[in-house]
């Protein structure tokens, strides 16, 4: 990634009450990552100040995207604050770095070597749909990160929402087709290696660039939009996830059954695959902070206090509202 | 110049072996356990695929170097005992060492295309040849420890004995996977050098049945078994690397298994 830690910023953990880390946890509450905009019942709820993301939290959370491992030092003593702070900071480091702009190009040149392959109009043009897919994300990544004033970018933002969205079920669509021609006609090695790889990259990228989708509707104005379509993308996105473990797996059991092919890409994709069914950065991309507070890298006894305090501060408002 | 492996279908499944049973394998490839000594007829350690991958850690990647090696063991005696003087010498195909293995015990194997299918054969039939040395109590005890090492401890929720074991084999993946492993040990009480195959715990349980046939320098023809048509050199070599690839197999199986529940 070309992008240092001090061109970034995220939301200063101190502006995280109690109230609003319980509207992240519960899902009523939306924030603009880049921002620092809350929304609640989709109005704007709060400006939270912006700091910038000290080194060791870029690090961090270059170490989560590059690898899919937590660095332990993340578990500060405030730990639901640090949690929605990484979650934070990998939604920055995802919509304003080059990580995204690298894995694209990556598949960029996978789609350039299977369309070599297809000789079918229509596949072709499946191909061209996928390219324009990532394609639309990156741009969505440069208006996000773009320095026009916000209704410029609000303007721009809502005029690409539906789209990307198109693109979107397209390319996963897609997808599911080619599991299915690889289950039912696998052709040679080259082919099989290739798709597997397009497969593999494409789900790779998905939950990063509905990230960007997200970030986009909620520039637009939209946080009940941003919620709509992540509730009905991350479940798709899970279950073309599990589709392609599925298939995944009745592979190396006809392998181990005498009764397969291929065993050199099965066993080189193995390791890949395996950080790609447990990818932790997923869990964060798809779900944000409910993701960190579900997960291990969060103490779950401290997590418990931290619901009690919320909810202490929450009688407590309501005493002082009442009396 | 590196061993050439013949393609074979049915050790592809070494492809998906962890590094640690690919180790195993080329061992029992390469050495003779009872004297730890090189065998003579080896060329595993020299092949470079096989160097390089060792250098590294980790044999995954040389997986088609130790089938070559295990190809080559296959077939006749004699052709193995001057196979190093053959250069480029390929060796015969994981399913006719298995078939050669099981025509030489005199088992009865219906023919099939499942490998996996030939495999439990033979270990049903390797389990029955020691019918006579084992009670059901005994079988139980030492299945119970298999599970117990694997932690399917669950699979073995009541005693079992010969008949039932051979039916479960062939139908539940999970027996089928113990099977494999309590074979060397059983099997062991006939032919001692199975034994290096086994865990401790096992031979644990197995020792007080077999008397002295597991005592290092008895002589095995002593025990009167079909199995001691396995003395000679290259079933010394064959019969441990089948039951290691019909144990990987199993390993690879159950984890595809473990994979579908969690997907």
């Amino acid at each position: 990634m070309t992008v240092s830690a001090n061109t970034l910023f995220k939301v200063d953990p101190t502006d995280l009450t109690a109230e609003i880390l319980a509207g992240f946890e519960s899902g009523e509450m939306e924030l603009l990552s880049n921002s620092g905009v809350v929304y609640k019942n989709g109005r704007i709820f709060k400006h939270l100040g912006l700091i910038p993301v000290d080194p060791s939290e870029f690090a961090s959370a270059e170490q989560l995207l590059q690898v899919g491992q937590q660095v332990k030092a993340a578990q500060a003593a405030a730990l639901t604050a640090t949690a929605v702070s990484t979650v934070v900071v990998v939604a920055v480091v995802v919509a304003a770095t080059a990580y995204l702009a690298i894995k694209i190009n990556k598949i960029q040149s996978t789609v350039d070597a299977l369309s070599e392959q297809v000789d079918l109009l229509d596949q072709q043009d499946v191909l061209k749909q996928v390219s324009e897919y990532f394609g639309a994300v990156k741009s969505a990544q440069e208006l996000l990160n773009s320095r026009a004033p916000q209704e410029q970018i609000a303007r721009l933002a809502l005029a690409r929402i539906d789209r990307l969205a198109e693109l979107r079920q397209q390319t996963l669509a897609y997808v599911r087709g080619l599991l299915l021609l690889m289950a039912t006609n696998p052709q040679g090695k080259e082919p099989y290696t290739r798709r597997l790889r397009f497969v593999s990259d494409i789900l790779d990228l998905v939950p990063a660039a509905l990230a960007v989708e997200r970030e986009l509707c909620l520039v637009a104005g939209m946080p009940e939009l941003a919620q709509g379509r992540h509730d009905q993308a991350a479940p798709q996105f899970r279950s073309e996830l599990a589709s392609f473990r599925a298939w995944h797996v009745a592979e190396c059991r006809k392998l181990a059954l005498g009764d397969g092919g291929f065993p050199d890409v099965l066993a080189q994709s193995r390791k890949s695959l395996e950080s790609l069914w447990e990818s932790p950065v997923h869990a964060i991309l798809l779900d944000g902070v409910k993701a960190m507070v579900r997960s291990k890298f969060v103490n779950t006894r401290e997590h418990a206090e931290l619901r009690e305090s919320s909810a202490g501060n929450t009688a407590q408002r309501e005493n002082d509202r009442t009396s | 110049m590196g061993l050439k492996f013949r393609e074979d279908k049915d050790l592809s499944v070494l492809a998906l072996a962890s590094h640690g049973d690919l180790e195993r394998l080329a061992r029992v490839l390469t050495h003779d356990e009872s004297d730890g000594e090189k065998r003579r007829a080896q060329e595993l350690l020299d092949d470079p695929a096989f160097k390089k991958a060792q250098e590294s850690g980790d044999l995954t990647g040389a997986w088609q170097s130790i089938a070559a090696e295990m190809q080559a063991y296959g077939g006749d005696t004699i052709v193995n005992a001057v196979r190093s003087l053959v250069k480029g010498h390929t060796g015969v195909v994981y399913r006719e060492i298995l078939a050669d293995i099981c025509s030489h015990l005199k088992l009865k194997i219906q023919p099939t295309d499942n490998i996996k299918g030939l495999e439990d054969q033979l270990l049903i039939e390797l389990i029955r040849s020691q019918k006579d040395k084992f009670t059901a109590e005994d079988l139980t005890r030492i299945l119970g420890e298999a599970a117990k090492g694997v932690g399917l401890k669950e699979s073995l929720a009541q005693d079992i004995d010969f008949d039932a074991l051979a039916l479960r084999i062939a139908t539940d993946a999970r027996m089928s996977y113990l099977a494999s492993l309590v074979v060397p040990a059983i099997a062991s009480a006939a032919l001692p050098f199975l034994a290096r195959l086994s865990v401790p715990a096992l031979l644990a349980v197995v020792a007080p049945r077999v008397g002295g046939a597991l005592v290092p320098g008895l002589n095995v023809v002593a025990v009167a078994s079909t199995l001691t048509l396995l003395t000679s050199p290259a079933y010394r070599v064959t019969l441990p690397a089948v039951l290691e690839v019909i144990r990987i197999r199993r390993v690879v199986l159950m984890a595809t298994i473990d994979a579908e529940s969690a997907a």
